[in-house]
């Protein structure tokens, strides 16, 4: 600890701390535009001049670390003349064209002028003429541009990209792309956050309203489950735009492209306004009367004729806490069924399973900074970044404080192109990859010295004998030395943490893989804090936890969605299983098989258009409500704009179905539902520790049919089925791709953009090809998001939860050109 | 194409490859004459840095040549000392004979002319560099000679 004095006042303060790091912890003001605090110190705008008594200069208070005893004084005479002449040369070149500009009133630039002054400057200089540059989402205005740099640097040092940077020297400086072209890059939007003038901005909020008419309400992200903080900036009842708010939520004010751009899902033209009934093969719009006593009467129907074991239900993980537990209550309650369940099943619930029968845990919530400190992270087969993207920049931020970052991936992912070391293995091996590390840690001997025992040590050492590093190298295709060396490094390390993604969209890990990371770990000692698994969506983890799930012997979603004539009545609460699940084909002969399909959405989804009757749902914003994170925190949602038509929030629904079914849920209000939600907490289990020992079933079925093997997932400006919805998110991308190595796109004469046939046992579909050298030989990386592609046609659903890649073959598309539809 | 390996050695000599990004550059000017967007590009590829990082870089510097240059580099200093024994007149006398303006190319490609700052041979002023080449004590016969050598 260090004291100082900071206009008089006496402050005591970590040692290496700067001295504007000390002002603002003490609430001392003092201007700045370059400096950003997830960022190195730059020095760049010399606003943050301070006195330092002692000192001849004047000491940029950003970059000065403070000392013992140090006498600082941040409003004087001098430094007010200082600042003062600053803002005057900024002013040289900068436009005062604030009449038009979007920052004008919320302007850092705009703001320290008026406090500083001067009213005229002495100097006159051209200013700049350049033209703005636009791209899909961000606005560029080069003339306005300060050159402060916390826009390049947050691009680079923070999100690890770096698709622009200051270019050439002295006046003629300006920030771009490298070659001035159209900006091609993530589309988070950081850089609009950082800049504290109006260089860039968004393109959907250009001319919607100046700052002062507009007003801010907090509140949760839809999307991923990370969870963050989102403050939206509303005019008129109308979200207007979305901003990170530094230091707020647990995002700490970083936003995706997703939180930033995706919320006007809630304004697409597809939102359903009135329930529609089917009528005579035909969707008609009724009242929700009408509706709901048609509902009521069929379900009453098949329950009599068929009994309650005939009526499922499928949940959502992007509707609330409260919005799940109506439904369990509605189908446990009303309907007597404990068919329930919804997409955690096809990924998340294994994860939590395979951590029960290993660690003995029933849930285990990440922890965002949980990579930080550590010395060595694994980031297995996982594209972290785009799945959960603020968690992943804490990988980022790790490796900037000297955590080495191992990616073990076949696809080039940002972690594997801005971590410390990739190691590029065939998709699905990392099960053996693992089981090799482990083999390595018993050789070692690493669990005698820590005298680790549990149950299944010895059928582990048994099973993991013939996972030697050559067979190890033979079956992933990574180097023997390489993979010897890196396992060496995670064993022997001081700290460590293993994550892995375990999404519904994914189909390249399974439960074998848990388990296998989860005995690495146990023999190394670690508990479940260095097993990282985020939990997919918005509110997945809450809906398993609000009773999303069959809990006494009902069917889950594999009896509901796959087997043949198991129900005669499904209820679907926004989710679009046609689209995010897989073997599409065998869910779509089975929904039309179904006496009665209810589906509950904010759109007329793929499966909304095979359904009886189609409810009107409100959406995110339009509702009061919480989802519980990836962390395990439950976080509130506000009510922040009107319903969109008749529309009405989910959980209200079931209340009035039930009402019409005679049944009281003895819920009227949202407040007593409230307090119900907050009574949920996440199960204990017994810790108790078991080894699991290798399940691992082998290389993925590639066979001289079907020679490469299709990965699915989510994308980075995507997530699930929602995000397609978003018009601005759409910009950027709205077509579904396949990318494909360039090697294989040379071997089957493949161009890019072409459209490829792609064809699995299941079925063929036509897609698009992205020949990209993200990819390696052998492989295929599609996205799920677009109903158009239907992907799911080829996939397989993996009813033990285990690894199931898609073999398929591929081609030009026969007669290239013409519509896809085939 | 920039020859890999010769990028690997660069690479190897540095704690981070931001680092190398200086020889690299150097070796690719050597390499094409110019940096060219696509030698550029290929420094980004050649050391895992994004374009934009490359192109900041590259721009920053005032002996990276972002233009085609000749096959030979005419680097002459009309500094102080130089100008005062005649290295503007020289400077002209490229022009004349050549066709040779500061910061250009002849026409057949053969010679590019860029004027120094002092290149530390005052005391044999003026001086000048073509390529790697020192050549001081110059004079109008003497420029001649020497130039006639690079063909």
């Amino acid at each position: 600890m260090i004291e100082l004095t900071i206009d008089g006042k006496l402050i005591q303060a970590e040692k290496g701390s700067t001295i504007l790091q000390i002002a603002k912890a003490n609430n001392i003001k003092i201007p700045h535009l370059c400096w950003d605090r997830r960022l190195k110190p730059y020095g760049g705008c010399r606003l943050c001049l301070v006195e330092v008594e002692g000192q001849r200069k004047l000491l940029a208070a950003c970059s000065t670390p403070a000392e013992n005893g140090m006498v600082i004084k941040t409003d004087t005479p001098v430094l007010r003349k200082a600042r003062k002449t600053v803002l005057e040369l900024l002013l040289v070149h900068h436009p005062l064209d604030c009449p038009i500009c979007d920052k004008a009133g919320e302007c850092d630039l705009q703001d320290l002028a008026y406090q500083y002054g001067p009213s005229e400057g002495r100097f006159y200089a051209e200013r700049k003429h350049d033209p703005e540059a636009t791209s899909p989402l961000i606005e560029r205005n080069p003339n306005r541009c300060i050159l402060c740099g916390r826009c390049v640097r947050v691009c680079w040092e923070h999100q690890g990209v770096g698709a622009i940077n200051l270019i050439g020297r002295g006046f003629n400086t300006k920030i771009s792309p490298a070659f001035e072209e159209t900006l091609d890059c993530e589309f988070c939007g950081q850089c609009v956050d950082a800049c504290p003038v109006g260089a860039l901005g968004t393109k959907p909020y250009k001319y919607r309203a100046r700052a002062w008419f507009l007003e801010s309400t907090d509140t949760i992200c839809p999307y991923c489950s990370v969870g963050c903080t989102l403050t939206l900036d509303l005019r008129e009842g109308k979200i207007l735009r979305v901003r990170g708010m530094d230091g707020v939520g647990v995002n700490e004010g970083d936003l995706c492209g997703k939180g930033r751009f995706g919320f006007d899902f809630i304004y697409s033209e597809g939102r359903l306004t009135k329930p529609l009934l089917r009528k005579n093969g035909e969707f008609q719009e009724v009242d929700w009367e009408e509706a709901l006593y048609y509902i009521a009467e069929r379900l009453r129907d098949i329950k009599e004729t068929h009994g309650p074991e005939k009526i499922g239900a499928i949940g959502s993980a992007r509707t609330t806490l409260e919005d799940d537990i109506m439904l369990a209550r509605f189908f446990r309650e009303v309907l007597g069924s404990d068919n329930i369940d919804s997409s955690a099943r096809l990924g998340y619930a294994w994860a939590l399973k395979g951590m029960e029968d290993t660690l003995g845990i029933k849930s285990n919530p990440v922890s965002l900074n949980s990579p930080i400190g550590k010395e060595v992270v694994l980031v297995l087969e996982s594209d972290i970044t785009s799945t959960h993207p603020i968690f992943g920049l804490k990988f980022l931020e790790a490796m900037h404080e000297g955590t080495e970052v191992i990616v073990v991936d076949p696809r080039k992912t940002k972690l594997a192109r801005r971590g410390n070391r990739w190691l590029r293995n065939r998709p699905g091996t990392i099960t053996p990859f693992l089981y090799g590390i482990t083999h390595l840690a018993m050789k070692e001997g690493v669990h005698l010295k820590k005298d680790i025992t549990a149950e299944g040590l010895d059928e582990l050492e048994d099973g993991l004998r013939e996972y030697t590093p050559g067979k190890v190298s033979e079956l992933t295709g990574i180097d023997e030395d390489l993979f010897r060396e890196v396992a060496l490094r995670f064993i022997n390390a001081e700290s460590r943490l293993l994550t892995l993604t375990l999404g519904a969209a994914e189909n390249q890990k399974g439960l074998e893989t848990i388990h296998a990371a989860a005995n690495l770990l146990m023999l190394l000692g670690e508990g479940p804090e260095a097993l990282q698994i985020p939990s997919d969506y918005s509110n997945t983890y809450g809906a398993w936890l609000a009773g999303l799930r069959p809990l006494s012997g009902g069917k889950d979603l594999y009896g509901m969605l796959y087997t043949p004539g198991s129900l005669k009545a499904l209820y679907v609460m926004g989710e679009d299983p046609l689209v995010t699940m897989p073997d599409a084909g065998t869910i779509e002969e089975n929904l039309k098989d179904l006496e009665l399909l209810i589906v509950q959405d904010i759109r007329l989804s793929e499966t909304g258009k095979l359904a009886h009757v189609v409810l009107p749902a409100s959406s995110w914003a339009e509702k009061e409500g919480s989802f519980i994170n990836s962390q395990g925190i439950r976080q509130m949602l506000p009510k922040v704009v009107s319903t969109t038509g008749d529309s009405i929030a989910d959980w209200k629904i079931f209340r009035n179905i039930a009402r019409v079914m005679g049944h009281d849920l003895g819920t009227v209000e949202f407040s007593q539902l409230k307090e119900e939600a907050g009574k949920i907490v996440p199960e204990e289990g017994t810790r108790k520790w078991r080894f699991i020992p290798p399940e691992w079933e082998g290389l993925a079925r590639t066979t001289e049919e079907y020679p490469i093997l299709m990965v699915t997932g989510n994308i980075m400006q995507h997530s699930g089925s929602l995000s397609v919805m978003s018009k601005s998110l759409s910009h950027v991308l709205s077509d579904a791709f396949v990318q494909i190595s360039p090697e294989d796109a040379g071997r089957f004469r493949i161009g890019d953009g072409e459209f490829i046939e792609i064809t699995s046992p299941k079925g063929t579909v036509y897609i698009k090809a992205r020949v990209s050298d993200e990819i390696p030989e052998g492989m295929l990386f599609v996205p799920l998001h677009f109903a158009h592609a239907r992907v799911n046609l080829l996939t397989e659903v993996s009813r033990d939860g285990k690894a199931l890649l898609t073999p398929v073959r591929i081609g030009p598309r026969k007669g290239n050109g013409g519509s896809p539809a085939g | 194409m920039l020859d890999r390996e010769k990028v690997r050695e660069i690479v190897r000599k540095y704690p981070e490859r931001r680092g190398a990004l200086l020889p690299a550059l150097h070796l690719a000017q050597k390499e094409y004459g110019w940096l060219s967007p696509e030698a550029m590009k290929e420094v980004s590829r050649a050391l895992n840095l994004p374009e934009a990082t490359v192109k900041g870089v590259a721009t920053f510097y005032a002996m990276y040549r972002r233009v085609p240059a000749g096959r030979h580099l005419i680097q002459i200093c009309t500094n102080v000392a130089c100008m005062i024994f005649g290295a503007e007149r020289l400077v002209d006398l490229l022009k004349e004979r050549y066709g040779l303006e500061p910061g250009g190319t002849s026409e057949d490609g053969r010679f590019s002319l860029m004027i120094m700052e002092c290149i530390g041979a005052c005391d044999r002023a003026p001086a000048m560099l073509v390529n790697e080449d020192y050549h001081p004590d110059l004079n109008e016969e003497r420029i001649m000679t020497i130039l006639e050598g690079y063909k």
